[in-house]
């Protein structure tokens, strides 16, 4: 660095802003680097992963035995944010999307950012009274019960105000959950319900006081979903004249709204920003690892007959062939496992042939091949064919070929080299299908062939190794070069068919690798 | 923990060590990766492949200058190795192509402070911003810069004029810059100096 900072201003305070700029990186980067310096010591260790496992096991048991009927009572003389639950102290976060229910004995474990303290004041052990001693909580979607308190009515109107997560990455949206007014006559027919389904919320078997039918001392809420809780509050600033009246819902939102400003702490706001900053989709694991291939190999394909009738003679020594060239043309995906160990997978193409010699006949001449039966016995198959094996009119080039697709997968192992110059050994599994084809089977006696592509096996499975050298280019490119063995592991024409018959292709691949970004 | 604490740490390969010298260096780091890259991903990578790199090769250092310098220089070139991995990067490094870019407008970022300037750095094409990077924020010269990304001394220079007009255009259109009236230079807005 030989330059000074003899710069402009500009180029000065660029420096200077720059400079001041700070980003906290996700934790996952450190353990990568952990991971990456201390490859014997993963982190996180097994321990943490099995406690982790163990408190959502916890959680889970706990969540199965929650009652369904939570009871929250608010007290219309209160502020608001004093209330009752039943059993159950709970904690939902919806930014984790995670339900984390308490016993009520370990109040003192609520310290996060929604925290619920409750205490035991009802005889009734199914409704518990509990004080929110936070501004910020949340309530499960669920069905509530309102209850005013002794001697005195629900007036004005029950608001919930929450936030709850409204698309991916967006948190904070404020939304009334219920602006219903409380004063008005209760449900009578409790089997019909009113409801107010645009704010997620179903009002229910109003309960009227005895002595004033105007004034409900129960009112049922169902929740249709979960939200978090920023205030509850019966305004008891506005009960007074809160029976309808047109400014109520007005006077309440500002209400409601001066409390949101209160009600988020600064830490809370870092804890909301930081969630959003770091919980984005958590990055795919395959990415900057997994590599698209596409390959070619022009092979040379040999075959050998096998006549699995044993006290015949050397089905090969009779039939004059000659190999033929094949080639196979595939598209698959790389993944590394291991430091020196990539799996494959992907699709291929084969097209296989050899040639047999023959003569071609002007009349065709009656034959039988040997069939195989169920029970290992051998029968004769009579057939007609133009296509001799000894002797004919005119000389002829047999063409037995066969189309096939296949999955291949397998590995490949680096056995040695530097970041660019790499030596692989590689072996693949791969079932295949025959699409097409044709195959020209000898006769019982070897003194013909007979045409019959219906006898080609549909299945089969071939198995590939391979050894290759890759060097990787500075466009991001690994070209591969090397030689391929495959072999065809069961016979290509049915196994009714007397004499066996397997491929095996000699070839050398070609192949281009990239990374998938 | 003191910084010679980490580095004696480090050099032992003591993990709480290099934990420490993570905790106290990333955050700034990751803002210089940031400058480099085309979204947070690809910086956090680039952050990770250098402080691997930088805890294989501590040994190196040798207490000449600040550790803080030394780690920023191989945080800096890391970044410039990836980037040059990317065939886009190497288009547009060429001259001819960088000089027809242009910003529209609403992709100008509207944040405040600090991360308002890196925001407007990286809406420039990546070879501008580069060329800015290590030039004005860096301090590279334009003779280390050609060497670093493989191009013309020359090239590093209009790549640089071109870029600090079209930084000097972006801030001036955020009201970031004062628009200069007699002066040659423009000057940060009271606004941000503030901050």
């Amino acid at each position: 660095m030989d330059r000074n900072f003899d710069i402009d201003d500009f180029e000065q305070l660029l420096k200077e802003r720059s400079d001041e700029f700070k980003m906290y990186p996700a934790k996952r980067v450190w353990y990568s680097i952990y991971n990456n310096i201390h490859p014997g010591k993963k982190w996180p260790s097994v321990a943490m992963c099995v406690t982790l496992i163990a408190i959502l096991l916890l959680v889970g048991y706990l969540n199965t035995d929650n009652k369904n009927s939570h009871m929250v009572t608010i007290g219309a003389t209160q502020s608001g944010l004093q209330a009752s639950a039943n059993l159950f102290s709970f904690f939902y976060n919806p930014f984790l999307e995670k339900n984390i229910l308490y016993n009520k004995n370990t109040e003192a474990a609520f310290t996060n950012l929604h925290s619920i303290k409750l205490s035991n004041t009802s005889a009734d052990k199914t409704k518990l009274s509990a004080t929110f001693n936070s501004n910020n909580t949340v309530i499960k979607k669920d069905t509530y019960t309102v209850i005013a308190d002794n001697n005195t009515a629900l007036h004005g109107k029950f608001i919930l105000t929450a936030i709850k997560p409204i698309a991916e990455n967006k948190f904070a949206t404020i939304t009334t959950i219920d602006n219903a007014d409380l004063a008005f006559a209760p449900t009578t027919n409790k089997s019909q319900p009113n409801s107010d389904e645009k704010n997620n919320v179903t009002i229910k078997n109003d309960v009227a006081d005895s002595k004033n039918e105007r004034n409900i001392k129960q009112r049922e809420i169902q929740l249709n979903e979960t939200i978090a809780l920023i205030a509850l509050s019966t305004l008891n600033d506005i009960k007074n004249n809160a029976f309808g009246l047109p400014g109520t819902l007005e006077s309440s939102e500002k209400n409601i709204a001066q409390q949101e400003v209160n009600i988020l702490s600064d830490e809370d706001k870092a804890w909301v920003e930081n969630y959003a900053l770091y919980n984005r989709p958590a990055p795919k694991k395959w990415v900057g690892k997994l590599r698209s291939q596409m390959y070619v190999t022009p092979s040379v394909v040999y075959r050998q007959l096998k006549n699995t009738i044993t006290t015949d003679q050397d089905i090969n020594s009779r039939v004059t062939q000659h190999p033929s060239f094949g080639v196979e043309i595939g598209a698959g995906i790389i993944y590394p496992l291991f430091k020196s160990i990539k799996i494959k997978t992907g699709l291929q193409l084969n097209f296989t042939q050899y040639n047999s010699d023959g003569f071609g006949n002007t009349h065709p001449s009656a034959t039988s091949i040997t069939m195989n039966t169920s029970t290992g016995q051998h029968y004769q198959a009579f057939r007609s064919t133009p296509y001799s094996n000894g002797d004919g009119i005119t000389a002829l080039q047999l063409h037995n070929e066969t189309f096939q697709i296949s999955i291949p997968m397998g590995l490949d192992v680096k056995l040695a080299g530097s970041e660019n110059l790499q030596w692989y050994v590689g072996a693949t599994i791969q079932p295949t299908y025959v699409i097409g084809g044709q195959s020209f089977l000898i006769s019982s006696d070897k003194r013909n062939y007979v045409k019959e592509s219906s006898m080609l096996n549909r299945w089969n499975l071939n198995a590939g190794f391979e050894t290759y050298i890759s060097y990787k280019t500075n466009k991001g490119y690994s070209l591969q070069f090397g030689p391929q063995y495959r072999m065809q592991l069961f016979t290509t024409n049915s196994t009714q068919y007397s004499i066996q018959e397997k491929l095996t292709n000699y070839g050398i691949k070609f192949g281009i690798t990239k990374l998938i970004k | 923990m003191t910084e010679e604490t980490m580095l004696n740490g480090c050099l032992e390969n003591n993990a709480a060590a290099q934990e420490a010298l993570y905790n106290h260096l990333s955050p700034k780091m990751l803002g210089v990766c940031y400058r480099f890259a085309k979204n947070r991903e690809d910086a956090e990578d680039m952050l990770q492949e250098g402080f691997i790199k930088i805890f294989a090769q501590i040994h190196q250092y040798r207490n000449e200058g600040a550790l803080e310098g030394w780690i920023r220089r191989i945080v800096v070139h890391t970044c410039i190795n990836t980037l040059k991995k990317n065939k886009k990067f190497s288009d547009s490094v060429d001259i001819s192509y960088a000089g027809g870019v242009g910003i529209r407008e609403e992709n100008i970022p509207s944040i405040m402070q600090a991360k308002q300037v890196v925001d407007c750095i990286r809406v420039l094409p990546v070879g501008y911003r580069t060329v800015l990077n290590l030039y004005a924020i860096e301090g590279y010269s334009h003779k280390e810069i050609g060497n670093m990304l493989d191009i013309e001394e020359s090239t590093s220079r209009s790549q640089y004029t071109r870029a600090k007009t079209m930084l000097e255009d972006i801030l001036i259109k955020k009201n970031i810059l004062l628009k200069p009236r007699n002066k040659t230079t423009s000057v940060l807005s009271g606004a941000v100096a503030a901050n």
